[in-house]
This record gives C-alpha cells, sequence and structure tokens, in this order.
C-alpha cells in the first residue's frame, strides 16, 4: 500500500488526469448532448408508462420519483464509465504497464487517482448539465438535505466499487488477452441487474429481493434510491449502506489479491 | 546508502531466464489441438550470464535481435525475474525490494513513453518530482543544466503527443535523469532519429555521466552511439556473453584484421573485383569485402596474424589494375555484422 510521503503524487495524478479529460473537447460535448438526449428520451419514455396504465402509483412510485431514479441512474452511469478496464487492458497488451513496474507506487493506487480524476472530469462537463437539465428543465423535486447527506457517501462507496470491478475485468486480460466481450457483458449485467436501466421495484417481488443483495444493486441502486426517496423494501438505510461497504471491501481485498497473482506472473513468464 | 567507490555495482552471478513456449500446430485443426497441447518446448533467453559493472561506466549492450539482451535489462529492472542465479544492483535485489529498488534506477525504453501524453512536457516532469520526492533546489537545477544542455525550455509546454519522435526521446531521457539515479538503463534510445538528435541524446548521456557519476546501460544497434558512447561492450548472443571489454580491443576478437582498400586504374572495378575474390586462394586468413555503400573502392580483409598485410599489398601492386591504396583497422560495424552473421558459432 502507499505511504503517505506519496499522498502528493497521487494528488498529482487525479490534477493531470482532470487536465488530460479536458484536452478531448469534441469528445466531451458530444457526451454532454448524448446525455441530455438521453434524459429526454427517459422523460416521454416513463410519462408514456404512467399515462398508459392510468395511475399515479406504480410499483409503489409516482412518476416523479421513478423519473428521478432512471435520470440520475443514467446521469450516474455516464459519470461511473471511465473505461479504466480498458486502458489496463491496453497497458498490458501493449507491455506499457512495465513503464509503472519502474516507479515507486501502487499500481491500483495509481490508476484510481487517475480514474478518480476522470470522474471529476465527467462530474464537472456531463453530470451537473445532467442534474441541471433533470431538475431545472423537468422540474424533479429537489431532495431535502437528508436525501442528500444518505445519498453523497453511497455515491462515493459505488464510485470505488466501480473502479474496483473495472480494475478486475482489466486484470484478467493478462489471461484473456483480449477485453471487448468481458467488458460489454458486465455493461449489460449492471446496466440491468443494478437498477441503472430499470428501477429495482420494477422487477417481480422474488428477482428484487435477490438482486438487492447483490453487488449489482450497490452500484446504483443503494445511492439512487437513497436519493429518491424509493424504499422497496423494509431493507433499512443504515443496511444498505453496510451491504454496499461489505461488498467494497470482499472486491478491495480480492481485486488485490488478483493484482498481486497477474503482476507474478509477468514477472516469471514475461506476460 | 553509500557504497566504497572500488566495490561494484551491478553484479550478475550465473543469471538464466528460461521460457516455457507452447509449440504451435498449422491451420485450423493444429490451432484446436493446441489448446489442449502439452507439447512445450523450454527457450534458453539468458544461459549463464555473469558480469560485474562499477560505478560511473556507460556500457554498452550488443547483440542481434532475440540475443537475450532485452530480457537481460529486463531482470536488471526488476520486471522479470531470473529462472535462476543472481543479480545484486547498488546492494538491493530488484525483484524483491522492487519499491525501494526503483529509486536508484532511471529506464527509457525507446519504444514507449513515460510521459503524460496529453499533457504539456512540464506536468510530466512536475509528477516525477512528486513521485520520488525530489527537493525543489535538486529539481530545479536538474531542469536548469537539461536546459542548459539540450534546450529542453522551448519543449515544456508543448503537449506530449505532439512531440516529435526525436523531442519525445530527448524528454524521456531527460526525465530518467531527474531523481538522480545511480543507474540508467536505456533500451535502443536513438532507435529511428535522425543524426543531429542522435548527437544531442550521446551529448546528454556523455555529459550527466562525466558530472554526476551516472552508470549507464544502454542496449544498441547503433554502432555510432558505442563508439561516442561506450569504453566498454557486452556482446550477448543466444543467452550467452560472446566477449566483454574495452571497446578498443572489440575488433579484435577474431584477430587483427585489416581492411586494405584499392582503388582501380580507369575505373575498372569489375575486373579488380573479379581479381580480388579469388585472393583468399593466394593468402590464407584474408577475404574479398563489400564496402556498404561504396561504388569507387574495392576492398580486402586481412588478419595479420595470419598473412602481413604488406605481402598482400605487394602482390596487388605488381599483378592488379590498381592505382591508389588505404590500410584501415577494421571497422566495429563489421566485426559486429559477423557477429550477428554467425561467425562466432
Amino acid at each position: 500500500m502507499s505511504r503517505p510521503g506519496l499522498l502528493g503524487a497521487y494528488a498529482t495524478v487525479v490534477r493531470n488526469s482532470l487536465m488530460s479529460t479536458f484536452t478531448y473537447r469534441a469528445h466531451i460535448l458530444f457526451q454532454m448532448l448524448g446525455s441530455v438526449v438521453g434524459i429526454v428520451i427517459l422523460w416521454y419514455l416513463w410519462k408514456s408508462i404512467y399515462a398508459g396504465s392510468g395511475q399515479t402509483m406504480l410499483r409503489g412510485m409516482g412518476f416523479n420519483q421513478t423519473f428521478l431514479y432512471v435520470a440520475l441512474g443514467a446521469a450516474l452511469f455516464v459519470l461511473m464509465r471511465t473505461w479504466a478496464e480498458w486502458f489496463i487492458s491496453h497497458q498490458i497488451r501493449s507491455g506499457d504497464i512495465v513503464v509503472h513496474f519502474f516507479r515507486p507506487y501502487d499500481h491500483m493506487a495509481w490508476t484510481f487517482a487517475d480514474n478518480l480524476g476522470m470522474i471529476l472530469g465527467n462530474l464537472i462537463t456531463i453530470t451537473v448539465p445532467s442534474l441541471v437539465v433533470i431538475f431545472l428543465v423537468f422540474g424533479a423535486p429537489f431532495p431535502d438535505l437528508v436525501h442528500w447527506a444518505l445519498f453523497l457517501p453511497a455515491l462515493l462507496q459505488a464510485c470505488l466499487l466501480s473502479f474496483l470491478v473495472d480494475y478486475f475485468i482489466g486484470i484478467t486480460s493478462f489471461w484473456t488477452e483480449s477485453i471487448w466481450g468481458i467488458s460489454a457483458g458486465k455493461d449489460v449485467l449492471v446496466l440491468l441487474l443494478s437498477g441503472a436501466m430499470i428501477p429495482l421495484p420494477w422487477f417481480p417481488d422474488g428477482v428484487r429481493d435477490v438482486l438487492l443483495w447483490l453487488p449489482f444493486a450497490s452500484l446504483y441502486n443503494t445511492p439512487l434510491s437513497l436519493f429518491a426517496g424509493t424504499d422497496p423494501v423494509s431493507m433499512d438505510i443504515g443496511f444498505r449502506l453496510g451491504l454496499q461497504t461489505f461488498w467494497l471491501a470482499v472486491f478491495f481485498f480480492g481485486v488485490r489479491a488478483y493484482f498481486r497473482i497477474a503482476a507474478r506472473r509477468l514477472t516469471v513468464a514475461g506476460g | 546508502m553509500m557504497t566504497e567507490p572500488a566495490t561494484p555495482l551491478i553484479v550478475l552471478d550465473d543469471l538464466k531466464k528460461h521460457f516455457r513456449v507452447l509449440n504451435r500446430s498449422q491451420g485450423l485443426k493444429g490451432a484446436f489441438r493446441d489448446l489442449f497441447s502439452r507439447n512445450f518446448r523450454l527457450i534458453k533467453a539468458v544461459d549463464g550470464v555473469s558480469l560485474t559493472i562499477t560505478r560511473g561506466e556507460i556500457v554498452g549492450f550488443l547483440g542481434p535481435n532475440g540475443a537475450g539482451k532485452s530480457t537481460t535489462i529486463k531482470m536488471m529492472t526488476g520486471v522479470l525475474e531470473p529462472t535462476s542465479g543472481t543479480i545484486v544492483i547498488n546492494g538491493k535485489v530488484p525483484t524483491a525490494q522492487r519499491r525501494e529498488y526503483v529509486k536508484d534506477i532511471g529506464v527509457v525504453f525507446g519504444q514507449r513513453t513515460q510521459l503524460w501524453w496529453e499533457l504539456p512536457v512540464i506536468e510530466s516532469f512536475k509528477l516525477i518530482k512528486e513521485i520520488f520526492r525530489i527537493p525543489e533546489a535538486d529539481y530545479q537545477s536538474n531542469l536548469d543544466r537539461l536546459d542548459g544542455l539540450v534546450g529542453l525550455s522551448k519543449l515544456y509546454t508543448q503537449q506530449v503527443r505532439n512531440l516529435s519522435l526525436g523531442q519525445r526521446m530527448l524528454c524521456d531521457i531527460a526525465a530518467s535523469f531527474l531523481h538522480n539515479p545511480a543507474i540508467i538503463f536505456l533500451d535502443e534510445p536513438t532507435i529511428g532519429l535522425d543524426v543531429a538528435v542522435k548527437a544531442q541524446i550521446r551529448t546528454l548521456i556523455r555529459t550527466l555521466n562525466q558530472e554526476r557519476g551516472t552508470t549507464i546501460l544502454l542496449t544498441t544497434h547503433d554502432i555510432g552511439d558505442v563508439e561516442a558512447l561506450c569504453r566498454r561492450i557486452i556482446l550477448i548472443d543466444q543467452g550467452k556473453l560472446l566477449y566483454d571489454g574495452p571497446t578498443g580491443h572489440f575488433t579484435k576478437i577474431f584477430g587483427s584484421w585489416r581492411t586494405l582498400k584499392l582503388l582501380a586504374k580507369d575505373g575498372k572495378k569489375d575486373d579488380l573485383d573479379a581479381a580480388l575474390a579469388k585472393v583468399a586462394e593466394q593468402f590464407p586468413g584474408t577475404r574479398p569485402e563489400v564496402l556498404e555503400g561504396e561504388v569507387v573502392w574495392s576492398a580486402v580483409a586481412v588478419d595479420q596474424d595470419q598473412t602481413p598485410v604488406a605481402g598482400v599489398l605487394a602482390w596487388a601492386l605488381n599483378t592488379l589494375p590498381v592505382q591508389d591504396v588505404k590500410i584501415e583497422e577494421i571497422r566495429t560495424e563489421s566485426v559486429i555484422a559477423q557477429v550477428y552473421a554467425g561467425a562466432l558459432k
């Protein structure tokens, strides 16, 4: 693990990474436009679902709650989507990862700092404009301080977990050499099972109760449900946050062990 | 950690690196069979290399592609673990004490950059300052020295992705010196660069070596690098040391060779070449030499241990249409070409 002496270096990595994201101006512009268009589509989609049902409450959620949940889910998906697994995989396949072996720091901490810079970049260029659209254009009800206070730590844990999942998949290319299939598969699973696309309360009760326990829910449903105030089952708030922390710990130690095995293989077999 | 000046900085003892590689079959059927194959062969990339290097040396690693020099460098930099044998550099074992060890070294792989691609060069330097916790005063004086040597400061504000290959290489090498490492490994630092940049890079390496006593190991295929920088050559082929000694003596590993150059009368180079083709029948230890890019002079290589150059010269002047002569030391390049072609096997 890293020592406090390297905090300055990691902070510089965050800063550099943030500066790099700003160099791709066209990319930022199109991501911003894409997110806004996505939110508009979600609004009309769910509006028509509620209109078609002729009811104001579906699965225990009003339209405003559902819209806030899915629109914010889409915004978070772009926020956390840093393509870390693609960068790691590229490093491994091109051999550029050896450059990191010549430096006295921890690869995972370095990559996380790099990732954090990208997340901050996304936050400024995409998430904030998306929130403006959600709250000002579509007039979604603005959550009170309590909800913000619950949402922010849940979001932080979700970002950490998302990074660990990406890092795990990135290292896998030590063995698979290709990452496309695994990464695409992960995206589909996460979108479907985490609540990023369909709110977990909308799943059949039995399925939903299982999904709530899985790490996918920790990525999206936990911060989203805390923010939108949807309480699908009796699982209480503290427990949801604790479960998130639990999965975070499992992935953290798992991924560290996994990286040691991969690094060992690299130094013995030459990758 | 301080080391006595007389003690060697780098010690490799009977270093070996063997890889197990699957024997691949041909075709689709073969590819499928390979999924279950246990048919491995052993590649001895490095096979018993022992050497010592003292502080302040510049050593050139030579050898054909696939000779094992990159594998040796990778083991010395701590990226690869030896199959057997030991490496001790600056009192440390590279793979065992990686975090501490890498503070002592700088590494430049000609094909890879360690600079931040999207950002101005100076941002990468600042980051290196943080990583190695270089004191502000050292950092500034290093930057000033590098600027004085190769005019680096005009590149500071340029994005790395917009640099030319030569500028990028200068910056990469400069970056590797910033934390004042005891040893710098340079893997093909001048590959693909033009003459002017090569000269700058050689100046940079030579000056910093002299001023700071930095030990430098470089691999190259460019004899110009070796002759400009290295007093010592280590030649590796098929994982074994073929030569380890002064650059000046290197040309004598096949004997005391001289090149006798002859200029044909009236431009009849073809006739002269035809006569020279049979020179080995007359004199033992001689052979006609083809000079790269030479259209005027013909040449014969003569091993003085077997035949005096004077004898061959007298024969040529008396019997061949020769207008002018030159006698030269055999070039390092020519010796290396022979080694690569397998003359020592």
